[in-house]
């Protein structure tokens, strides 16, 4: 079965500029060549997909997305006490499924699950894979590795918590075996500087570059990566010695840190998406208002620390972090484009570096001949307008065009 | 917004240069300061508290404070202290260091972070007394607490357990974390009597604990009453010494050169060596706390002449260990002046508890936490004992009945 996509725009997602005219064959899943249209193949056994006014770009890959907390119902009280996992595992398993569903919908091919419990991001990716329920193929992270009293209270269930190198080498050691394909450290306290009834700075730092070593190390040798959820200056350098692959928020970022990230060629997630939403929408969510106060404080400060990193030539992924389907992948390209990024650039921050980056480069992150056929056509041409992104028309995943939408958020007030 | 314009007083700013008694009154809005203000100077919608002839220092702050241990009867073993009997006294301490003048108490330590608990209740409303800044569970070496006194501490073996108790009293909320890094000044552990302020948890141990702290941005406090001791909590960088009995040249040395302050906490010494056999204490326990204090206080002296910066602190096990007490001896038995003496429970406190800015001060920003003396203790430290009312985040807290004259 052969398919010929004839898009109004290409954008490949190498950050090259859009192509018109272009024909993108497709066949047994993956894509063939990419020619002018004049030259794609016709005849009965060809199915041509017709896209005026449209733009056809590599799927989009998240690099920081929980299946295990997207939530699109409103919270039931303040946050400490009612944490998202549902006291039945049921509910909770069919939760992860349906954000599945939604990242897909939203163009999202590929994520990276940054973190859920008891290992379960292994679970959905093998359900996803082997065909039991519809979503982006996913890379899994498995519990975060934390220190000892780390997780703000009610968040715990997401991690495992080890003090000293041993822990943390045998928690690794542990999480390789289950299947874990990037291990996550949870090197910073959360945003909110908690832990329990403590309020710390923002972000302190958590577990000691010994400690973090030892789990990237591990990593290493069995060919998986490993990356950092680090948010104070101080965690951020941690991260960077201890020899992660790439930094996960990395939000109070100084010249310093700047220059090593440069330096040892590290790149970082910078998930602006969560907190925009937070700002915005928190309450509308079921948050209370000093939230969206904090996470307006902190973006003001990391957007800055942002451009300054891109205007240095830090590698920069896209990645949401989502807990609600408003900060989504268009909007975290959005976002990138407000620090200075050309929509082009956000666009191959979000296709070809976070495949780079998980080393899947060979198969996906670009419309290139050889590549898997995962695709999107949006309306209007994304290499001028980066808002076309949320404009998805049509999801192809290997080569097989889904029926949109996959679940109907409107019941929840989403438009 | 509440405002109380406190009239007529002399004020005493331990915070400035050369601090005298000068006329002024205070501006209060709501909880803090906002105003220096002539004598007589009108505001319009404020309350007066009447401070005629008083003097105003700010509110005391006692740098070493366990609530859980005060007045409770020594004859009671402590296998028998309910939790009941123990809030009953903590309770009643409090109040007794309030009424005292004493705004703030750091909590040098309880057991099962009681302390952290006891925090809450107070910003409930449902408590009152001096703003506890908590310390909960002393981290100490394995069976380093002497016999009877282990509830008080988690008890730790290496590094990384260490970490992990640290670890653990971030998440519950501590506001610093307690080392307990030398014996008791009595050489105990249980059976064994070792020397005296015998050092226990070892460097390494110890700096692990810190880091932690500081990664979370809270300070460390460490009991430590030898100088080998004092040494390696320095080494391992401890924010601030408890007790320093015993000091050598390169500790004093190390304390003025990092400069980390101590709190010598003369008034346990004191108390034990006055009212110890009275309070059923056997007679060798007095003449113990007789001996060390003398050694106390000659390190304090050589330490405070190196430059250190001193708190006060009581350490009370026991409600006539106060606040004003401690300062009194740092006078009369250490040769502070009554300038110096007030410094230690005021400023010098506050930085100890990272508070200042906040507390220890009467300058516009700071919580109005105050207090009406009778006399002025720059002439006569003694004069704390006289107080006439006392104010705690504006609101007064305290105030003597006085006695109706008839003809
Ligand atoms: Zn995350
Ligand atoms: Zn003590």
């Amino acid at each position: 079965m052969t398919t010929v996509i004839t898009p109004e725009y290409l954008v490949d997602g190498t950050g090259a500029p859009a192509e018109t005219g272009m024909a993108v064959v497709v066949e047994d899943g993956r894509i063939t060549s990419v020619v002018p249209a004049e030259h794609a193949p016709s005849g009965p056994a060809v199915e041509r997909i017709d896209a005026p006014g449209q733009t056809l770009l590599p799927g989009l890959i998240d690099l920081h997305f929980h299946q295990f907390l997207l939530l699109v119902e409103r919270l039931g009280g303040p946050q400490e006490q009612t944490f998202r996992r549902d006291p039945l595992i049921a509910t909770t398993i069919l939760k992860a499924a349906r954000a599945a569903k939604i990242w897909l919908q939203q163009g999202v091919t590929t994520i990276r699950d940054a973190g859920a419990p008891d290992n379960m991001a292994v679970a959905m990716r093998e359900a996803i894979a082997d065909g039991f329920t519809v979503g982006p193929r996913v890379v899994a992270s498995g519990a975060l590795i934390a220190q000892t009293g780390g997780m703000r209270a009610g968040n715990e269930d997401h991690a495992v918590e080890i003090t000293g190198a041993d822990e943390a080498r045998r928690e690794a050691r542990l999480q390789l075996k289950a299947g874990v394909d990037v291990l996550k450290l949870y090197g910073a306290s959360s945003i909110g500087g908690g832990g329990g009834r403590l309020v710390g700075p923002p972000g302190w730092p958590q577990l000691s570059v010994e400690e973090m070593r030892a789990v990237c190390e591990e990593a290493h040798k069995a060919d998986r990566l490993c990356s950092a959820h680090a948010v104070s200056t101080v965690s951020i350098r941690n991260a960077i010695e201890a020899g992660v692959d790439w930094v996960d928020h990395a939000d109070f970022l100084d010249d310093e840190t700047i220059q090593m990230l440069l330096d040892t060629d590290t790149p970082i997630c910078p998930t602006q998406a969560i907190a925009w939403s937070l700002e915005h929408f928190g309450e509308d969510m079921g948050f209370g208002p000093h939230i969206a106060k904090m996470a307006a404080e902190v973006s003001v400060v990391a957007t800055e620390a942002l451009a300054k990193a891109y205007r240095a030539g830090v590698r920069i992924a896209a990645g949401t972090d989502a807990d609600n389907p408003r900060a989504s992948l268009a909007q975290e390209c959005r976002l990138l484009t407000e620090v200075g990024m050309s929509p082009l650039e956000a666009i191959r921050a979000a296709t070809l570096t976070n495949a780079e980056i998980l080393r899947l480069d060979d198969r996906i992150g670009t419309v290139q001949a050889g590549k898997v056929a995962d695709l999107i056509l949006v309306a209007g041409d994304a290499a001028t307008d980066i808002d076309a992104l949320k404009r998805i028309q049509d999801v192809f995943q290997a080569g097989e065009r889904l029926t949109l939408p996959l679940v109907d958020l409107s019941a929840w007030g989403y438009a | 917004m509440r405002k109380v314009v406190v009239r007529g007083g002399r004020v005493i700013d331990p915070a400035a240069d050369a601090p005298t008694a000068r006329p002024r009154d205070l501006l209060i809005e709501d909880d803090r300061i906002t105003a220096w203000l002539e004598p007589g100077e009108a505001v319009a919608d404020a309350e007066t508290i009447d401070a005629a002839g008083s003097v105003v220092v700010p509110g005391l702050i006692d740098a070493h404070f366990h609530p859980f241990l005060v007045d409770i009867d020594p004859k009671i073993p402590r296998e028998r202290h309910t939790l009941a009997l123990e809030l009953h006294h903590a309770l009643g301490a409090l109040d007794a260091w309030l009424g005292s003048g004493v705004t703030t108490v750091r909590s040098a330590g309880a057991h099962a972070n009681h302390d952290v608990e006891l925090r809450a209740l107070q910003r409930a409303g449902v408590v009152r007394g001096p703003r506890i800044v908590a310390s909960g569970s002393l981290v100490a070496m394995t069976s380093g607490l002497r016999a009877g006194n282990e509830a008080i501490s988690v008890e730790v073996t290496g590094p990384d357990d260490a970490r992990r108790v640290a670890r653990l009293q971030i998440k519950a909320g501590v506001d610093q974390v307690k080392l307990y890094t030398s014996s008791s000044v009595g050489g105990g552990g249980g059976r064994m009597m070792g020397p005296p302020g015998w050092p226990q948890l070892d460097e390494d141990e110890i700096r692990a604990v810190v880091e932690e702290a500081d990664h979370a941005g809270i300070p460390t406090l460490a009991h430590a009453t030898s100088e080998i001791a004092v040494k390696q909590c320095l080494r391992a960088g401890v924010h601030c010494i408890e007790h320093a009995t015993r000091l050598d040249d390169e500790a004093i040395a190390l304390l003025a050169e990092r400069d980390v302050p101590i709190v010598p906490t003369l008034a346990i010494g004191w108390s034990l060596a006055t009212f110890g056999v009275l309070r059923g204490f056997g007679e060798h326990i007095a003449r113990t706390a007789a001996a060390k204090q003398a050694i106390g206080i000659a390190s304090l002296q050589r330490a405070k002449a190196a430059g250190v910066r001193i708190a006060a602190g009581t350490d009370a096990d026991n409600s006539r260990c106060l606040l004003r007490e401690e300062c009194r001896l740092l006078v009369e038995d250490a040769g502070f002046t009554p300038l110096e003496a007030l410094r230690a429970a005021t400023v010098t406190a506050a930085q100890v508890l990272r508070r200042e800015g906040e507390i220890g001060a009467l300058r516009p920003g700071y919580l109005a936490d105050l207090l009406l003396l009778d006399a002025d203790p720059l002439d006569d430290i003694r004069h704390l004992a006289h107080v006439r009312g006392v104010l705690q985040g504006g609101q007064v807290c305290a105030w003597r009945k006085e006695a109706s004259v008839s003809a």
